[in-house]
């Protein structure tokens, strides 16, 4: 009898192992299981004055329990004075859960507006790092920068947006035409 | 060359930074820049450009910065200073503390200035040099005299 019992007690003590183990999903999973998709999503900041500061769009956000906030085809817009002055698209990127780092990921192309909305500036890169409450971004990628009078490449970059400042970091090639 | 101004201009440093608001765009660190027979080194180069983008002036900055360019008629001009300003609207060449300037034909030459400050107006070939602010400043020319060919015997 006492046979019958051992054997019966530890047969179900390994089935609920393996129960448990079959239900149990494994760490990098459970990082991806998503629990929420938006489409056409639009993040929008203001600032102390209750002013448009930026907006983040995205045909297609996923957002999970672990992982990072995953976008498809995101744009940054930056504005000033209610216009948009600073608009960057990417192929895809990704929101750290605190939503104040963002990763433009892909090819990653820049236009700077001015005031009266002419473009003044592009910028095509890759793999861009984004701090969205300071408006700073950077680069370790090749970088190409053009304007009116002329094209500058350099390896990395770094942008201060609210300065209107942009430091390329190494092997700096400018071409000038002189109107 | 007269065709210089014509051609683009081409920049290699190590940095830069470019910053809208002031309208500059500053080169850092094995700076060389070529425009046509101009070919200028430097360790900083500074260029200023106007509201609608076009290039206004070109600062250098070096210890010193050299600067050449070929002539039309085959001469050389070979400069050096720690301080060159190129002013693109009025092709003028300032070079400021410890200026030298040289006209150079056949590896030969033919002119030599030395100054605190010397301007050349590259589009018509003047050169003028000043004291500047320095009291003990000398201003030192010197041209070599073209070897007359001595009638045949």
């Amino acid at each position: 009898m006492w046979i019958l019992l051992t054997a019966f007690a530890l047969v179900t003590t390994w089935l609920v192992q393996n129960l448990e183990k079959d239900l149990s999903t494994s760490p990098q999973m459970s990082d991806h299981i998503s629990d929420y998709t938006l489409h056409h999503f639009q993040s929008v900041q203001m600032n102390e004055q209750g002013y448009l500061k930026s907006r983040l769009m995205a045909e297609k956000m996923v957002h999970y329990l672990q992982a990072k906030t995953e976008l498809t085809t995101p744009a940054m817009v930056f504005y000033q004075q209610q216009q948009p002055v600073w608009v960057i698209q990417a192929e895809r990127g990704e929101i750290s859960n605190d939503d104040n780092e963002i990763w433009l990921l892909g090819q990653t192309h820049w236009q700077r507006y001015t005031p009266n909305q002419l473009k003044e500036l592009e910028i095509i890169t890759r793999d861009v790092r984004l701090q969205r409450d300071t408006q700073y971004a950077e680069t370790a990628s090749a970088t190409q920068i053009i304007n009116a009078y002329g094209e500058t490449h350099s390896v990395g970059m770094r942008v201060f947006i609210p300065q209107e400042k942009i430091e390329l970091l190494s092997q700096v090639r400018g071409n000038y035409v002189l109107h | 060359l007269t065709g210089d101004r014509e051609q683009p201009i081409q920049i290699e440093a190590n940095q830069a930074i470019i910053n809208n608001v002031e309208g500059t765009a500053t080169y850092q660190g094995n700076v060389i820049v070529t425009q046509g027979s101009i070919h200028i080194t430097a360790e900083t180069v500074i260029i200023n450009y106007s509201q609608e983008q076009n290039i206004t002036n070109v600062i250098a900055r070096g210890e010193p910065v050299s600067f050449q360019q070929r002539l039309d008629q085959g001469d050389n001009i070979k400069a050096k200073a720690k301080e060159m300003e190129y002013n693109a609207t009025k092709d003028m060449l300032h070079l400021r503390q410890e200026a030298e300037l040289r006209k150079e034909k056949n590896g030969e030459d033919t002119y030599t200035s030395q100054a605190p400050n010397i301007t050349y107006d590259t589009q018509h070939g003047i050169i003028s040099a000043d004291k500047g602010d320095s009291k003990q400043g000398r201003i030192i020319m010197t041209l070599k005299p073209q070897v007359k060919s001595s009638p045949a015997p």
